[in-house]
């Protein structure tokens, strides 16, 4: 997928603070960005603030305001990754991949029900629902959803805020969309096919 | 089905095979095991549909706060941090 936006704080109008401002100024700015970043991954205010108070508090204090905006956000995305758990009765992630008979082929046929919207009887997944069933993933596997899919990073920017390969990141985020798929085809369609 | 890929396969690779990413001979294979396998076909179409809801669903985030809106107790947390 092409990075919608590879900025340090992607669609944040506060952006990178303004270098001709008051210090206060500027950490208002980049705590703006910061905390829509954070609300984003964790859905939760006061988690949401602590990991942009850690994040912002880990700044080397002699040059705080002048090091890359990214590296600000890379210690946030960390904080929030460490914050987040998984959901009640949530499975691990092989409970929710397909399953192959010993000679490859489906278990369970899979329904298409990429076009179930247009038809009737079909419920259709609104936003909420849809990030649900995000947060039913397990959470090493949730934040590269969120961080490919929800702010648009590059699968390199995913990498290095989560100090992984990339080919990690490749490989979990295939799995994470398997996983998705699944639990929407559950939640909307009645069947994990 | 007699085919060189199988639908494990094809589900381990889909990812790569959507993104272009794979030899153009294996692409044939997996072209003609699609040409006859409709549940990989539907496999395929949904994998694709759970991406679009996906990037739907979380790429609209609302925008950040404005800077004065920022919760006071962390911006002076922060300052006086720092000055220490």
């Amino acid at each position: 997928m092409a990075a919608r936006d590879s900025g340090a704080f992607p669609g944040g109008p506060a952006g990178p603070p303004a270098t001709d401002a008051s210090p206060e100024a500027r950490l208002r700015a980049q705590a703006a960005a910061l905390l829509r970043v954070a609300r984003l991954l964790l859905r939760d205010e006061q988690a949401a603030r602590a990991a942009c108070l850690e994040a912002l508090l880990e700044a080397p204090k002699a040059n705080a305001d002048a090091e890359p905006p990214e590296a600000a956000r890379d210690r946030l995305i960390r904080a929030c990754r460490a914050r987040l758990a998984p959901a009640p009765g949530a499975r691990p992630i092989a409970a929710l991949l397909p399953r192959f008979l010993d000679d490859g082929h489906h278990v369970l046929a899979p329904l298409d029900w990429s076009a179930a919207a247009e038809q009737a009887g079909c419920e259709t997944p609104g936003r909420a629902g849809v990030r649900d069933c995000v947060d039913g993933l397990p959470p090493e596997h949730r934040i590269l959803l969120l961080l490919r899919d929800g702010l648009g990073l590059s699968a390199a920017e995913t990498a290095r805020a989560l100090e992984i390969g990339e080919a990690q990141v490749k490989e979990s985020l295939h799995l994470a969309r398997q996983a998705l798929r699944t639990l929407l085809a559950e939640r909307f369609h009645g069947s994990p096919a | 089905m007699t085919l060189d890929v199988t639908c494990r396969e094809l589900v381990e690779f889909l990812d790569d095979y959507l993104a272009g990413r794979l030899p153009p001979e294996r692409v044939r294979a997996f072209n003609e095991h699609l040409s006859l396998c409709p549940a990989c076909v539907a496999y395929m179409k949904t994998y694709e549909a759970a991406g679009e809801l996906a990037r739907e669903a979380l790429g609209s985030a609302p925008d950040a706060p404005p800077p004065e809106e920022i919760p006071e107790g962390l911006v002076q947390a922060i300052l006086a941090a720092r000055r220490k």
